[in-house]
């Protein structure tokens, strides 16, 4: 590791970590305006039916009610809330069918109307006063149920529920003929679940209309100069009249349901004053987005040295009611399953099907998680047929430098290397081998290994604009639209920024909370905010700092390769002397830039950057989890003791922030593979995993012993050698899970979550 | 609903607000107050993340009733650092821990976090790992995966038992 980075690598606070502990960070759900109406929700509490009428007039008599509004008050055009037709992704198996609000109810709890009023309670009194005359239609609430010829149909216009059969683009080889040939061919179906994004803040929204048409929307979101454009287009407002505002958001975890804000403007503007609504937990699962559920048919082919050879997939997609991002997460999905090893044979299809359940979308990992949960169980089953340890096979079949990771090459050699260590650390020889039978309790120990993405180019634009200026006090500012989800996205760039300019990274701030004003951005998505915006910032800086330097060299007549910037000083290099760092300082930064700005007799001038940064490649990040665990075999309880994940992130900009990440991410894929179930009735479709209660997160005393470990081996392209990280703990938590639980009691649990009752089920009353 | 007139302490500094029977203290602290830092996430007694310590001891304001302040000291996470003597801009050493341990993400649990291990460590200022498990176990975050919250409160103990010479 290169020692002579003075700001990059080291464990720096968080940005704005000191106004959030202290209850001065506002998020939108903190924000009120004068006037502000309360917005509530009416829900359809069937599964399935068409909206015959809608009456609202008893609603709207009721004193205290200014909006109500139902289908016929949104504009019915096409709507889907996570793509984008304007060039931005290939949107060729993307589907645009819902609305904002539609005539027809398709799940249990589908919006049909909304209401604004002066309180809570007029507001919730005016819902109850909706008449809707609902024409009960027959539901399907399982994927394979919904295929069946005669299953009732969720979108007409398809006349069946298969909306979309798309094959994998990368697949290649003969996967048939490799699989006839293969000594070992392992193959099962998996199932997996529908895990909510439930970040703790609430989703919600407040909208307002100046007197002059600005609409101003405050809102947690990640994209917010997408969703400017979508709103604007939605409403036919110009761009430059709406103004999304997210400075700080209580949690980003996926596109949820950007249908909140669409009918909060409506509200608004119905009712001529700002409204605020506000979603319930139960909403904020229900009315937002999942991760998809998917029914995978995995198929392997290995040959007798432990080389895979086939790899085959054939995947069905439970879109739910809507198809939101099947396609882009299915995509990803594929390739994950397809594309963590080396393999000549690969293919891959998918088929996304409509039921009458919750939409999913993207969450955290994409189709990451369950692509792992699947792969990575066939994995140990054929490492069992071979003989071979699970660690070994893994380590034959990982891809090496140069192979091809999503769409580009891969830029450093150290999968195996990382795949070794977490071995290592958690002691994968020495528990294989100990005695698996501890009184009412079997010992098992599980690895599995995962790979990523930085952002989502070449298949979406995750180009970045961003201004940053030299200050007059010598600090830096930089404008750029992205709100913080908690990452700590910021604070890690002004680590960068800092580390290039030679400042302190307190001197580094940002405008970046609103849309207003600022340069065209992709927003936050697919684990590639510190590749994407990191490699922006950077450029940018060595741009400005060698804007500073040329002014210095005129200012004082030396020529720009014997000036440095190191402390916030312009330094002369000795005549021939490579080092910067012993050099005299003749010039602050401060005066400069003061000078630029208050002296110069040829006018005055900031120093400041634009910069446009398209990312021409994607390295991938690598790692593996493993699992230590104790099965009771009598309560089939799962107790996780330990978790090891080793992740190769390129450089630790901030290994703080990196670990929290990864810990993040632990925790639910921990949630994803134990417990995490909304609980969707199988007869009525009726949600009943909506609040903590029921939907149940990691809390502090799920958590087992876990131990992050942070594999550095710099990636060519990535900032000072960084990748991506954000969506990585979640990938291999789940089938580290399952894999431990097979070595422990010799079943293999196949379907999400992996709760107790399954594992009884499987044991069958077993003598173990 | 008849309203009645409350008096109470938040933060040091004598209050009087109007309540109505149903008010929860939370609406009273953020809607009536401005005192955003208890946030809501669940509503109904789930999350912890609506935390405050009423008379010292931690109460989830969301499904507290307002008029139950009555006469009584509320400490929000606004006034943490006050209450111990700190100055403007200077953090109480949970705070402060939270902070340097990378505690804190998207930070919408934090201040019911820190208003809970307060409540803990006055009560066990020489907690285990698994005693602070157990006490923030009412406390869920999304983000962290608990490990850094848990290292603060850790940390943040020895400084507060340094600093009171035991
Ligand atoms: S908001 Fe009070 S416990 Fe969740
Ligand atoms: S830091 Fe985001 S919920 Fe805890």
């Amino acid at each position: 590791m290169s020692t002579d980075l003075s700001v990059v690598g080291r464990r720096l606070p968080a940005y704005g970590a000191v106004n959030k502990a202290t209850g001065a960070t506002k998020y939108s759900v903190d924000m009120c305006e004068p006037g502000m109406l309360v917005g509530k929700l009416l829900h359809s509490p069937h599964a399935h039916a068409n909206i015959r009428s809608i009456d609202k007039s008893r609603a709207q008599a009721l004193p205290g009610v200014l909006a109500v509004i139902s289908w016929e008050d949104i504009p019915q055009k096409p709507f889907n809330p996570s793509v984008q037709d304007w060039g931005l992704h290939d949107t060729s198996n993307e589907i645009n069918d819902m609305y904002v609000i539609s005539e027809k109810a398709r799940f249990v709890g589908d919006v049909v109307g909304a209401v604004a009023a002066v309180d809570e309670a007029t507001a919730v009194e005016a819902l109850r006063l909706i008449d809707v005359e609902y024409e009960v239609l027959p539901a399907v609430f399982d994927v394979l149920d919904a295929m069946r010829p005669g299953a009732p149909v969720v979108h007409d216009s398809f006349g069946s529920n298969v909306s979309r059969s798309f094959g994998f683009a990368g697949s290649r080889g003969d996967v048939e003929r490799a699989l006839g040939d293969a000594p070992v061919v392992v193959g099962e179906t998996f199932k997996t679940s529908k895990q909510f994004i439930q970040a703790l803040e609430p989703l919600n929204c407040l909208a307002e209309f100046a007197p002059t048409g600005e609409l101003t929307v405050w809102m947690p979101v990640q994209r917010p100069l997408v969703f400017r454009k979508k709103i604007a287009e939605l409403f036919e407002l110009p761009e430059a009249k709406v103004n999304v505002i997210c400075e700080h958001a209580g949690g980003f975890f996926g596109e949820a349901n950007w249908s909140v804000a669409p009918i909060c403007v409506a509200l608004a503007k119905q009712a001529g004053r700002p409204v605020k609504l506000e979603y319930s937990r139960l909403e904020t699962g229900m009315n937002c987005a999942s991760r998809e559920t998917y029914v995978i048919t995995g198929t392997l082919g290995v040959s007798a040295k432990g080389e895979l050879t086939a790899v085959k997939e054939d995947v069905i997609v439970d879109s739910g009611a809507y198809f939101n991002r099947s396609a882009a997460c299915t995509v990803v999905h594929m390739a994950d399953f397809t594309g963590l090893y080396r393999c000549p044979n690969v293919s891959a299809k998918a088929t996304a099907v409509y039921t009458n359940v919750p939409m999913a979308s993207g969450f955290r990992g994409y189709g990451g998680p369950p692509a792992f949960f699947a792969l990575e169980q066939l994995m140990d089953m054929a490492a069992e047929k071979l003989d071979l340890d699970p660690v070994e096979l893994r380590l034959r079949n990982v891809k090496r430098l140069g192979d091809f990771g999503h769409a580009f090459p891969l830029e450093t050699d150290t999968h195996a290397a990382v795949i070794r260590l977490g071995a290592e650390k958690i002691g994968w020889e020495e528990k294989r081998a100990r005695p698996k039978v501890d009184g009412d309790v079997r010992r098992g120990v599980g690895v599995a290994a995962y790979y990523d993405v930085s952002g989502g180019q070449p298949f979406e634009r995750f180009d970045r604009n961003l201004e940053m200026q030299l200050n007059e006090d010598g600090s830096v500012t930089v404008i750029i639209n992205h709100p913080d989800g908690g990452m700590n996205l910021l604070g890690t760039c002004a680590q960068l920024i800092a580390e290039v300019l030679g400042i302190d990274y307190q001197d580094v701030h940002f405008v970046h909370g609103e849309t207003e004003g600022k340069l065209w951005d992709g927003g936050m998505a697919a684990n590639g905010g510190l590749y994407t915006v990191g490699n922006a910032v950077v450029r940018a800086a060595h741009s400005l700092k060698a804007k500073i330097l040329a002014e210095a060299s005129a200012r004082l007549g030396v020529p720009m390769d014997q000036l440095a910037l190191r402390n916030r000083e312009i330094r002369l290099k000795a005549a021939g002397s490579a080092d910067f760092v012993l050099g005299t300082p003749v010039l602050s930064l401060r005066a400069l830039a003061d000078d630029a700005i208050y002296k110069a007799l040829d006018g005055s001038r900031s120093l400041a950057i634009i910069e446009a940064y398209h990312p021409t490649a994607n390295p991938n990040p690598v790692g593996a989890a493993f699992a230590d665990l104790a099965v009771d075999i009598g309560t089939g309880v799962v107790k996780v003791e330990k978790l090891v994940l080793v992740h190769d992130i390129g450089r630790a900009i901030n290994p703080a922030t990196v670990e929290g990440q990864l810990q993040g991410g632990i925790s639910m894929g921990l949630g994803y593979g134990l417990f995490e179930d909304p609980a969707i009735g199988p007869t009525d479709g009726v949600m009943r995993g909506g609040d903590f209660n029921t939907y149940r997160l990691a809390s502090p005393l799920d958590m087992p012993e876990v131990e992050v470990v942070l594999y550095e081996d710099p990636a060519p392209s990535g900032p000072f050698g960084g990748k991506g990280v954000g969506m990585c703990g979640v990938h291999a938590v789940a089938p580290a899970i399952a894999n431990a639980i097979y070595h422990a009691v010799d079943v293999r649990i196949t379907e999400l979550p992996m709760t107790p009752e399954k594992i009884l089920e499987a044991l069958g009353g077993r003598q173990l | 609903m008849k309203k009645q007139v409350l008096t109470f302490k938040v933060n040091g500094l004598s209050h009087d607000a109007i309540v109505t029977p149903n008010m929860t203290l939370s609406e009273l602290l953020r809607e009536e107050l401005g005192l955003t830092g208890a946030k809501e996430s669940c509503g109904v007694g789930e999350c912890g993340a609506c935390t405050v310590l009423v008379e010292g001891k931690p109460v989830l304001s969301c499904s507290a009733l307002a008029i139950a302040a009555r006469d009584k000291e509320i400490l929000t996470i606004e006034g943490l650092a006050a209450s111990v003597g700190k100055k403007p801009g200077e953090l109480h050493p949970i705070q402060q821990a939270f902070v340097d341990y990378g505690a804190i993400q998207c930070g919408f649990c934090s201040p019911g976090m820190i208003l809970m291990a307060k409540a803990l460590l006055d009560e066990n200022p020489g907690p285990t790992r698994e005693e602070v498990q157990e006490g923030l176990g009412g406390n869920l975050c999304r983000c962290t995966g608990y490990v850094k919250i848990v290292d603060a409160v850790l940390a943040a103990a020895d400084v507060l038992r340094k600093e009171a010479g035991t």
